[in-house]
């Protein structure tokens, strides 16, 4: 079986403080890769994913489990994690410096199958502008109730993107 | 083709877009479509060049294509050194030289005895571990590669590899905003090695 990735959609915004990427799942792939491709961020502040339900309405249930390896080129990795949250909250920090944003991409599993949970793992290599360093993360989360997910909404705390582009395909 | 007549229309053209074209398509349309992005052809990680070193030190590859998402993977990789991981540097003048400052790391590695560790720098010659480094073992390794043909930003790399029982994964960035048009996998002590790379770029990344 030849084995590729299948471009589904790109989504962009410009001035906004997330973005939807709507009616993106379908039965026709279990597995997705999705990459942000430009993140330009007005100021520092957490990478943070929803998803959307069967409606494309965002989720905001105490539903999603997440945790993070922080691997910092300057100090000491530390450890993130939390559950029963109403989003991943965290999967990577923003520079406020467009020059230091950063390389983004993540898997997601199961979105479209209703009688299962939805899965993800991301991986970022970015700046971070506390630590003047590079910061990696590497990602697991879940959102925790079996229903049929639609899409994913992208935002970092309220904090205006000016770009932001994110392209997602689907693994066959 | 007469220009009142493109994609089989006369007068107004039909938008085209990835997975919304419309029309009769002459060789020079799918081309011209496949240039702009606008062609619908599913299978989106392409193959730029796979290379295999039977001997050296360096393996270059100075075609990049046109992509703000490169990927890379290693098989059958193996060295008789010790100390002797497989490195990239990356250039930007097509390969006539790499460079071997402004790269800085941090990684996990872990081992299936229990010993897992942390390795970062911010002073290093190279992205330093796309393998890990120990002798006469076989490792696998894949890369992504983000923004390297950015003028205005930072080349960004997040990594994962796995070598019998060890395994690491970890991100790295070439600290500096240029193009990048070529890049190499190499050891720095200059020390043998052999096996096989490939190197993909994602489309409409």
């Amino acid at each position: 079986m030849a084995t590729n990735l299948e471009f589904i959609k790109s989504a962009s915004g410009t001035g906004v403080t997330f973005i939807d990427v709507t009616d993106l799942f379908s039965a026709d792939y279990d597995v997705y890769f999705w990459t942000v491709t430009k993140a330009d961020v007005s100021g520092i502040d957490n990478m943070e994913i929803y998803v959307l339900d069967s409606t494309n309405t965002v989720i905001t249930d105490s539903e999603y489990d997440w945790a993070s390896l922080n691997m910092f080129a300057n100090t000491s990795f530390t450890e993130s994690k939390n559950t029963n949250r109403p989003k991943v909250d965290f999967y990577g920090k923003y520079s406020a410096t467009a020059s230091k944003n950063t390389g983004v991409s993540g898997y997601i599993f199961n979105p479209y199958n209703s009688s299962s949970y939805t899965f993800g793992t991301i991986q970022v290599s970015g700046w971070d502008d506390g630590q003047g360093s590079l910061r990696g993360n590497k990602s697991i989360w879940v959102h925790k109730n079996a229903e049929q997910i639609n899409g994913i909404r992208l935002s970092a705390q309220g904090k205006t993107f000016s770009p932001i582009e994110v392209s997602i395909f689907g693994v066959k | 083709m007469a220009d009142d007549l493109k994609y089989g229309y006369k007068g107004a053209e039909p938008t085209q877009s990835f997975g919304n074209n419309t029309g009769v398509f002459d060789p020079n349309d799918i081309n011209n479509l496949i240039a702009d992005n606008k062609w619908t052809s599913f299978g989106q990680l392409e193959l730029i060049e796979t290379q295999t070193i039977s001997s050296g030190s360096t393996l270059d590859f100075t075609d990049l294509g046109s992509y703000n998402v490169l990927f890379a993977t290693g098989n059958n990789i193996e060295t008789a050194s010790s100390n002797t991981p497989v490195s990239i540097r990356v250039s930007n003048d097509g390969g006539s030289t790499f460079k071997a400052n402004n790269y800085r790391y941090a990684l996990q590695s872990g081992t299936t005895s229990g010993s897992f560790n942390e390795a970062r720098s911010t002073s290093t010659t190279s992205m330093p571990y796309f393998t890990s480094d120990s002798p006469n073992k076989n490792r696998g390794a894949y890369c992504y590669m983000y923004n390297l043909q950015d003028s205005a930003r930072y080349s960004f790399f997040t990594h994962q590899s796995i070598e019998e029982a060890n395994m690491m994964f970890g991100s790295a960035v070439y600290a500096v905003a240029e193009t990048i048009n070529a890049i190499r996998f190499l050891t720095t002590n200059s020390n043998a090695w052999t096996g096989t790379i490939s190197l993909y770029g994602i489309r409409y990344s």
